[in-house]
């Protein structure tokens, strides 16, 4: 009999083989021990190999890693960066955040103070700016041990977020609906052909401002007093502003600065549908009660629609192949554009100021926060900018800005997020019921204590390869358990493992693997439960 | 009939397309997306090439640092993480060049074996499973890195023949060819070390 070469089997192991390859080979394979031992031996090795050749550095590794990316990336970026003062209200000095990375690499709390101050809050903001207070705490217990949360902050916050009355369109007296609608048409032709062009204004520096520099810690004073670390420059922490936006918040009056107070009337609502229209490709909002509005998503029509668009959009590709975004604010290295400011105060739909929200230039990364009375300012060259503002328990909002030579003001009110169940895309997988612990005979407790430690690991990773691992060890224990309960627990441990590796990493092998184990298991499998969850996965399987 | 595994977690192909042009556009946010996504997987493929955890770690980084500076050049539509994977393929030789051969790094490995085993009740199970690993990975770490990178992208991360093509840049049938070479290699060294014939 002629044997299956190497190559076809392991093309078979690994379900590459084409139809007619793949019925020959098996058609073999049934007659074949020696053939179907090579076989084994090759899945057997793979198995082994991937157990070997995988190390889970942890869920604190991975929660903290984007953020470890950007800093690199910023890192390279050094020495171009002579400049970096008073531009952003929240970036720190370069030593200082270099000193404050270094320590933070050993505290968690340290580095969640860290990640909610500065530049970085806006970058991976977005993860936490739309949820809801209950959702924030559980996307925060992801990334983040739940202990390090200022709970009353978040509480101070959560009073804030829970008085609004969540509107998707906000009613609005006549004449502050007419000057928004008049702000927003202002922008919303140039818009249209002008949002791609942000991206080439000419790269320059600005003059130093020094009445600005020494406006902005003014601004911050509120927070800035409770704030951690050296630099005066990230003086609000969210959650420490959060805690005088709550006192202040519930009673309007008490906001520093009558000139707050009137700029609230003229506040610019910035709903939802009317900005995705009014700033083209640059807008990229989520509808309120969207639990996904972390992935920033821009809507297919203004893509599609945009005749400029592919255009700009491949020159811009070249632009930041040469010149990495994160450079930082690129004002730094720029020489001889003016620079002007935006400023404004940021607010809820009730009008009450919202400190600690990060206002961005998004085009640029630059970042201010909000003082007490909701107030900032940002500094940018002169041109088209996109400000994006977000705070946690709001939705983001964007917007189109020119900034010229100066002083331009531009005020922003923040929709609420709508308390929602935490969508299961963003919450772990409850974990499954607890089950007593088995008593295993003494033959197999050793054993099982390993494949179910396996189990658990597998169980956090979720990777496939950890639950091919984990079905390996109860594999051996159902080789020496083949009667009894102890036998039923086994198989079912394995099906378990098995299936959960196919759900996870979906390959023919594996949809074979999790066949075979769910098999066995219904061979011995007592009615009940277990049992019927095993025969709605055969099916599912065998649908596929 | 290849069949492309789909992993959960991954992007499908118009969301990851939306990601990548608006990365491409600077939007950072839609980067630090993009890391998020792929992270495990560079991970994988990283510690798999370089079997240590400061090595990947710090290969993984530089991974997505090189693919943001490069982004401009990608082209939009095409799937992603093979292209990341090359990044990190391509890294990986750079640092087996500059290192050849490294003796500390066969201790990592076992040290950090030693520590996911640390609350193990069995002894003399522990190092007979560690052991084994051990000599598996001396034996994999003999294999050429054209063997070692076929392998991890297989067997560790799960790529179809398709992506590690991509991936690599080579045709599908010399990643079949590649795959079951590697394979005969790595069992023949782990058996001149163990003795064993199964």
């Amino acid at each position: 009999m002629k044997h299956l070469s190497e190559s076809t089997l392991s093309a078979f192991a690994d379900g590459a083989l084409d139809s007619v390859g793949r019925s020959a080979a098996e058609r073999h394979l049934a007659e074949c021990d020696a053939c179907r031992a090579a076989l084994a031996a090759i899945e057997a090795d793979g198995r082994a190999l991937a157990a070997a050749l995988v190390h889970d550095p942890g869920e604190e590794y991975f929660a903290s890693f984007a953020e470890r990316v950007q800093e690199r990336i910023r890192g390279q970026a050094t020495g171009a960066r002579e400049a970096d003062t008073g531009v952003a209200a929240a970036k720190a000095p370069r030593p200082a955040r270099a000193a404050a990375a270094r320590e933070s690499s050993e505290s968690p709390l340290a580095t969640l103070a860290r990640w909610l101050t500065g530049p970085r809050v806006a970058w991976v903001g977005a993860a936490a700016a739309v949820v809801a207070v209950a959702g924030l705490v559980v996307v925060l217990a992801r990334e983040r041990p739940l202990e390090t949360l200022r709970k009353d902050s978040i509480a101070g916050r959560a009073d804030q977020v829970a008085k609004e009355e969540v509107r998707p369109a906000p009613a609005r007296e006549a004449p502050s609906a007419q000057d928004g609608v008049r702000q927003v048409d202002r922008f919303r032709g140039e818009s249209d052909e002008r949002a791609q062009s942000f991206m080439f204004s000419e790269p320059g520096a600005p003059t130093q401002d020094a009445g600005v520099a020494e406006r902005k810690p003014a601004e911050l004073e509120g927070p800035a007093g409770a704030a951690p670390g050296p630099s005066p420059g990230t003086a609000a922490t969210p959650p420490d502003a959060a805690k005088p936006a709550a006192e202040a918040g519930a009673k309007p009056e008490a906001a520093p600065g009558s000139a707050s107070e009137m700029r609230r009337g003229q506040g610019e609502d910035i709903p939802v549908r009317d900005t995705r229209e009014a700033l083209g490709p640059a807008a990229q909002i989520a509808p309120p009660g969207v639990p996904k509005a972390r992935l920033v998503k821009p809507p297919p029509r203004p893509l599609a629609g945009e005749p400029a668009a592919p255009a700009p959009l491949a020159e811009s590709a070249g632009t930041f192949a040469a010149t990495p975004l994160a450079e930082g604010s690129r004002g730094d290295e720029r020489a001889g554009a003016p620079a002007g400011q935006v400023c404004g105060v940021v607010s809820d739909t009730q009008g009450r100021p919202l400190a600690g929200a990060q206002v961005a230039l998004a085009d640029l990364a630059v970042v201010a926060v909000t003082g007490a009375d909701g107030r900032y300012c940002i500094e940018g060259p002169a041109g088209e900018h996109t400000l994006s503002v977000m705070a946690i328990g709001f939705a983001e909002a964007r917007a189109a800005v020119s900034i010229g030579a100066g002083r331009s003001e531009r005020d922003v009110t923040l929709s609420a997020v709508p308390v929602l169940k935490p969508d299961s895309a963003w919450v772990a997988p409850a974990a499954p019921k607890p089950r007593p612990p088995f008593p295993w005979p003494p033959s197999a407790r050793t054993l099982a204590a390993m494949a179910e430690r396996a189990m658990r690991e597998a169980q956090r990773s979720k990777t496939a390869a950890d639950y091919d691992g984990a079905a390996r060890q109860w594999e051996r224990v159902a080789a020496i358990e083949r009667e009894g309960p102890a036998a039923v627990e086994a198989r079912r441990q394995l099906s378990e493992a098995r299936f959960r590796a196919w759900q996870t990493a979906p390959t023919r092998q594996r949809a074979v693997n999790a066949l075979s184990a769910l098999g066995a298991y219904l061979r011995l499998a007592p009615a009940g439960p277990d049992r019927d969850l095993a025969r709605r996965r055969l099916q599912q399987l065998q649908r596929q | 009939m290849n069949r492309e595994p789909q992993r959960k977690g991954t992007v499908e192909p118009g969301e990851e397309a939306a990601l990548v042009a608006a990365a491409q556009g600077g939007d950072e946010r839609a980067f630090a997306e993009i890391v998020r996504r792929y992270q495990r997987g560079v991970y994988r493929v990283a510690y798999g090439l370089t079997r240590n955890a400061a090595d990947a770690d710090d290969l993984a980084q530089e991974t997505f640092v090189r693919a943001y500076q490069a982004i401009g050049r990608f082209r939009v539509g095409e799937p992603l993480f093979p292209w990341l994977a090359r990044i990190a393929v391509n890294l990986a030789y750079s640092l087996f060049r500059r290192r050849r051969r490294r003796p500390e790094a066969e201790l990592e490995p076992l040290i950090e074996a030693g520590r996911q085993w640390a609350d193990g009740e069995d002894p003399a199970e522990e190092v007979a499973g560690r052991e084994h690993d051990r000599k598996l990975q001396e034996a994999f770490a003999e294999l050429t890195p054209e063997h070692q990178t076929v392998l991890v992208l297989r067997v560790v991360q799960d790529l179809s023949y398709e992506e590690i093509a991509r991936t690599l840049e080579i045709p599908t049938g010399t990643v079949m060819s590649r795959l079951s070479r590697a394979r005969a290699e790595l069992r023949g060294r782990l058996h001149e070390r163990t003795g064993e014939t199964g």
